[in-house]
C-alpha cells in the first residue's frame, strides 16, 4: 500500500494545523458559521441530528492494521467507542465536538490519516475494487490510479469550489466491484487493441433525486493522460455546472442538457490543450508510485490444503462462511476473507472499537496486516492462504464477526437514516435489523443465493438504493414512516436503476412485504437463477401482484 | 479595501483596474483585445460568492489559454483560506478590507504544500511546462 | 401565528439544545418552552443573539400544536440518540486470543 513520505507528512500536519487555526477563529467569531461550513466539510465535519459526525478518509478503502488500530483509539478517545464504514469506503464517527476536531486530525496525521475532502463540494474519496492487487480478474491494480488521481485532488486549488460534490470510482477487473456505473466519473481499466493499457471513461452516475447510469464519454484514454483529462472533465463541470439549485448540481444534470455529445466535444476540446503538459504524471513519479503497490511476496500455497477439506466437512457452519465470503484471489491457493459487518442487532457497517481491533489481529495473524473496506459496508482481509481459512474463521468467530452474509439478503447496505442524520425522512437501521433477523435461517439465506438489499432513509439515498436488487426507500407520509420498494436495480458492470413497484408501507409491514417477495421468487424461479436472472426474465409484474392484489401480505402484518 | 500580494503578504493600495471578469461569465466573454486594451491597468475577476469556484477556472483561462502576464486582482467576497488557491490558480493580488490583513497573511502562512502541478507547485517533477503557458521552456528541475 | 419552540446546535460540541422559557439554552428536551406571539418575538431575538455571539449553529423552529406533539425526527433528536443500539466496546484486559492450531 501506499507509503507516506516526508512529503506527504508535512502535507497532513499542515493540513490539519491549517484547520486548528480554522476552528479557532470560528469559535472567536472571526469566521462566520456561512464561511467556516465548506472549510470544515473538507475536513470531513459534517453536522447531524445529533452532534457533529467526522468522516475520515479511508483512501480507495485500504488499511494497514496499525491504522485500523489507530481509529479504534479515536472512537475510545474521542466519540463512542464505535465507527461506521460507509458506502464510499470512508469511517465515520457520530459524536465529534467541533473543539477535538483539530487534536483527532493531529492524532490521525500521526498514522498517515486525514478526513480532507471527505464532504464538501470538492472531488471526494476515490473509490476503488476492494479486491484491488488481490483479485483473479483484474488488468493491473487499478490503486495505483487511485492513488494518482487521490494525490492529484487533494487542495487542487481550481476544483476546491465546485457546483457540488464530485465522486470517481476505478474498477479493473472483469466484474465491476466499485459500482462505476453510478459514479459522477467511473474509471475501467482496458486494453486497447493493440495491448496498451488505458481507461474507459464513464459520467454522470449517481443516485440521489434523479438516479442515473453513467454513460460512456470516451472508450479509450491511455492511462498516462488519465490525470489531463480529468481535469479537462473537471474543468467544463466546474465553469458550466448548474450553482442555482443543490438538487440540479451534479455534473450528470450538465450531460443531460448538454448531450452526451457536446459534453465529450467539449471535454475534448479542453483536453487537446492540456495533455503532454505539465498535468500528466512524469513516468518517474508514476514509478514511484506504482511501487507502493508491487504485489507482496506470498509463499505458494496449495489451492485444496487438506486442512480446509476437512474443516469444511467438520464444520457445516465454516463451510457456509467459506462459500460466501472466502473470495477468489490471483494466486489459486490463496483468497480474500470477507469480514461481514452484518449481524442481528448490528447496524449494518458499524464495528466496535474492539472489533476494529479484532479485525487489525486478523489481519495480522492471517493475512498481510491490510486491510480493505468494501461499499458493501464489509470489510476484507486480503491475500488470506486458504489453508489459514479456519484459522482465521475461528478467530473471527471469537471476536463475534464470524456471519457469513456476503452477497446474502442479509448482507444489507444501510444508510445511517433518521437515527442519525439531519437529511433523512425515516429510519433505516431498525429496519434492516428486522429484515435481518427475519432471514436470519442460513439454510433459508442459502436457498435464497446472491440477493442485495439496500435502505435509504431517503431520496438522497446514500443507502444506494436504486442499485438494489430490492431497494428500500424511506418516505414521509404524513409524519409516520413509510418505505417505497424498488426491484432490479443492479451496481456492476450491467448497472441498472431499480424499479418502484408500487404504493409506499408503513414500516411494520415492511419485514412481510419482503418475505411475500421472496416467497414469489422461490416458487416461480427456473433451476436455480438467481434473483436478478428472474426479475430480468419475468419483470415485476408477478411480485407486484402477489404483494399488492394478495391480501395475504397486509393480512400477515396486521 | 487595499490589495493583498498573494505572494509576498504585502499589502498595496489599491491599482487602477482596467477590466472586471465577473467569476461566473463565460470564458469567451474575455478576449485577447480585452487583455490588449489594458496598457497598464489591472485585470480583476469577481467572485460573487467565495463558494462560487468558476473564478480559479476564469484565472488559469486568462493565464494559460490568454496569456496575461499582468496584476490579475480577485475582487468581491474571497475568503482568507482561499488565498493560496487563488496564488496558484494565477491570481497576484486580492482585494480586501484592511482589517482582515492579519487574517490573510496568517492563512497565506499556513497553507498546505501543494500536492499537484497547477501553474506552480513545490511536488513538480515534470520537465515539460504547461503547453498552454506561453513561457519559454524552463530547464531547471522544480525544487520540491 | 402557530406556537414553536426553538432548537440548535452548540457550536463548540455539537450539542442538541433547545431555548427554554427563561430565553436560556438547555440540553434537556423537557425544558424546550413553547412560545407564541410576542413572546415568539422574543425568542426569535435571543436565536439572532446567540448566533451572534458564536454559541449556537443551525437553528430552527418546530411547529407544535400546543401539546408539544411532534415528528418522529424531533423526538428521536430529543432522545440524544439512535433508536437502536450500536456495537459495544470491549475493552477485555489480557492477551490477544491463541492464534493456530
Amino acid at each position: 500500500m501506499y507509503r507516506y513520505d516526508e512529503f506527504d507528512r508535512a502535507f497532513v500536519e499542515r493540513r490539519a494545523a491549517q484547520f486548528r487555526d480554522q476552528v479557532d477563529r470560528r469559535l472567536r467569531g472571526e469566521l462566520s458559521e456561512d464561511e467556516f461550513k465548506p472549510l470544515r466539510l473538507q475536513n470531513g465535519l459534517y453536522l447531524q441530528l445529533h452532534a457533529y459526525m467526522l468522516r475520515i478518509a479511508i483512501p480507495y478503502g485500504v488499511l494497514s492494521s496499525g491504522q485500523l488500530r489507530g481509529l479504534a483509539g479515536i472512537a475510545r478517545d474521542f466519540d463512542r467507542d464505535f465507527g461506521h464504514f460507509t458506502t464510499r469506503q470512508n469511517i465515520q464517527l457520530n459524536w465529534i465536538r467541533l473543539v477535538d476536531a483539530p487534536d483527532i486530525l493531529d492524532r490521525l496525521a500521526t498514522f498517515d490519516m486525514h478526513a480532507i475532502q471527505t464532504s464538501g463540494n470538492c472531488i471526494r474519496n476515490v473509490t476503488c475494487d476492494p479486491l484491488a492487487g488481490a483479485a483473479h480478474d483484474e488488468i493491473e491494480d487499478p490503486r495505483v490510479w487511485a492513488e494518482i488521481i487521490r494525490q492529484w485532488s487533494t487542495l487542487h486549488p481550481e476544483f476546491a469550489f465546485l457546483p457540488r460534490k464530485f465522486k470517481i470510482a476505478i474498477s479493473a477487473g472483469a466484474e465491476d466491484r466499485a459500482a462505476t456505473g453510478f459514479h459522477d466519473i467511473g474509471l475501467r481499466l482496458v486494453k486497447s487493441r493493440g495491448d496498451e493499457t488505458g481507461f474507459r471513461i464513464l459520467v454522470g452516475g449517481g443516485q440521489g433525486r434523479t438516479p442515473r447510469v453513467a454513460r460512456q464519454l470516451a472508450h479509450f484514454v491511455p492511462k498516462r493522460h488519465i490525470l489531463s483529462y480529468l481535469e479537462a472533465v473537471m474543468r467544463i463541470y466546474n465553469a458550466a455546472g448548474r450553482r442555482d439549485n443543490i438538487y440540479k448540481a451534479r455534473i450528470k444534470i450538465l450531460v443531460d442538457a448538454m448531450g452526451i455529445d457536446a459534453f465529450a466535444e467539449a471535454v475534448n476540446t479542453e483536453w487537446g490543450l492540456i495533455k503532454d503538459g505539465a498535468t500528466d504524471l512524469p513516468e518517474l513519479e508514476y514509478r514511484r508510485i506504482a511501487a507502493h503497490f508491487a504485489p507482496p511476496d506470498l509463499a505458494e500455497a496449495s489451492p485444496v490444503p487438506l486442512a480446509l477439506a476437512l474443516a469444511q466437512r467438520h464444520d457445516a457452519g465454516f463451510a457456509r462462511w467459506v462459500r460466501q465470503n472466502g473470495l477468489p484471489h490471483r494466486l489459486p491457493g490463496y483468497a480474500n476473507a470477507v469480514i461481514s459487518l452484518k449481524s442481528a442487532g448490528r447496524p449494518p457497517g458499524d464495528a466496535s472499537a474492539s472489533e476494529m481491533e479484532a479485525i487489525a489481529d486478523l489481519a495480522d495473524d492471517h493475512g498481510t496486516g491490510e486491510i480493505r473496506v468494501t461499499y458493501q459496508q464489509n470489510v476484507i482481509i486480503p491475500h488470506v492462504r486458504r489453508d489459514a481459512l479456519p484459522a482465521l474463521y475461528r478467530d473471527a468467530r471469537k471476536a463475534g464477526l464470524g456471519g457469513g452474509e456476503n452477497g446474502l439478503i442479509s448482507d444489507i447496505i444501510a444508510c445511517p437514516g433518521l437515527d442519525y442524520c439531519n437529511l433523512a425522512n425515516a429510519r433505516s437501521l431498525p429496519l434492516a435489523d428486522r429484515i435481518f433477523q427475519r432471514f436470519d435461517d442460513p439454510q433459508r439465506r442459502a436457498a435464497i443465493g446472491r440477493l442485495q438489499v439496500n435502505i435509504s432513509g431517503c431520496i438522497n439515498a446514500c443507502g444506494h438504493h436504486h442499485a438494489a436488487d430490492i431497494g428500500i426507500l424511506g418516505v414521509d407520509k404524513k409524519g409516520v414512516e413509510h418505505y417505497q420498494i424498488t426491484i432490479g436495480g443492479r451496481a456492476g458492470e450491467a448497472a441498472a436503476i431499480g424499479r418502484i413497484i408500487g404504493p409506499s408501507f408503513a414500516e411494520h409491514e415492511v419485514p412481510a412485504v419482503i418475505g411475500t417477495i421472496i416467497d414469489t421468487y422461490l416458487a416461480c424461479r427456473e433451476g436455480d437463477e438467481s434473483f436478478a436472472a428472474y426479475i430480468a426474465r419475468s419483470g415485476t409484474d408477478g411480485l407486484k401482484a402477489a404483494v399488492y392484489d394478495d391480501g395475504v401480505a397486509r393480512a400477515r402484518a396486521s | 479595501m487595499t490589495w493583498f500580494d498573494l505572494v509576498t503578504g504585502d499589502l498595496l493600495r489599491r491599482g487602477v483596474i482596467g477590466h472586471v471578469h465577473a467569476g461566473g461569465a463565460s470564458l469567451s466573454d474575455i478576449t485577447a483585445a480585452d487583455i490588449t486594451r489594458l496598457g497598464g491597468a489591472a485585470l480583476a475577476i469577481r467572485f460573487d460568492r467565495f463558494s462560487d469556484g468558476r473564478g480559479f477556472t476564469a484565472a488559469r483561462h486568462i493565464r494559460e489559454v490568454l496569456a496575461y502576464t499582468g496584476t490579475l486582482v480577485a475582487q468581491g467576497h474571497v475568503i482568507p483560506d482561499q488565498a493560496d488557491y487563488l496564488r496558484r490558480c494565477g491570481f497576484t493580488h486580492a482585494e480586501i478590507s484592511l482589517s482582515a490583513a492579519a487574517q490573510w497573511r496568517r492563512a497565506r502562512a499556513l497553507a498546505p504544500p501543494a500536492m499537484q502541478r497547477v501553474l506552480d507547485s513545490p511536488r513538480a517533477r515534470s520537465l515539460i511546462p504547461n503547453r498552454r503557458v506561453r513561457s519559454p521552456r524552463r530547464r531547471d528541475h522544480q525544487p520540491d | 401565528m402557530s406556537d414553536v419552540m426553538f432548537t440548535a446546535n452548540r457550536l463548540d460540541n455539537g450539542a442538541v439544545i433547545w431555548l427554554t422559557a427563561a430565553l436560556r439554552w438547555s440540553e434537556a428536551a423537557r425544558q424546550a418552552a413553547v412560545f407564541s406571539d410576542d413572546g415568539a418575538e422574543a425568542a426569535r431575538d435571543e436565536v439572532a443573539a446567540a448566533c451572534h455571539r458564536n454559541f449556537i449553529v443551525a437553528a430552527y423552529e418546530v411547529a407544535v400544536d400546543g401539546r408539544a406533539d411532534t415528528s418522529m425526527r424531533e423526538r428521536i433528536r430529543a432522545g440524544r440518540g439512535p433508536t437502536i443500539t450500536p456495537p459495544q466496546d470491549n475493552l477485555a484486559p489480557g492477551p490477544r486470543p491463541a492464534t493456530g492450531d
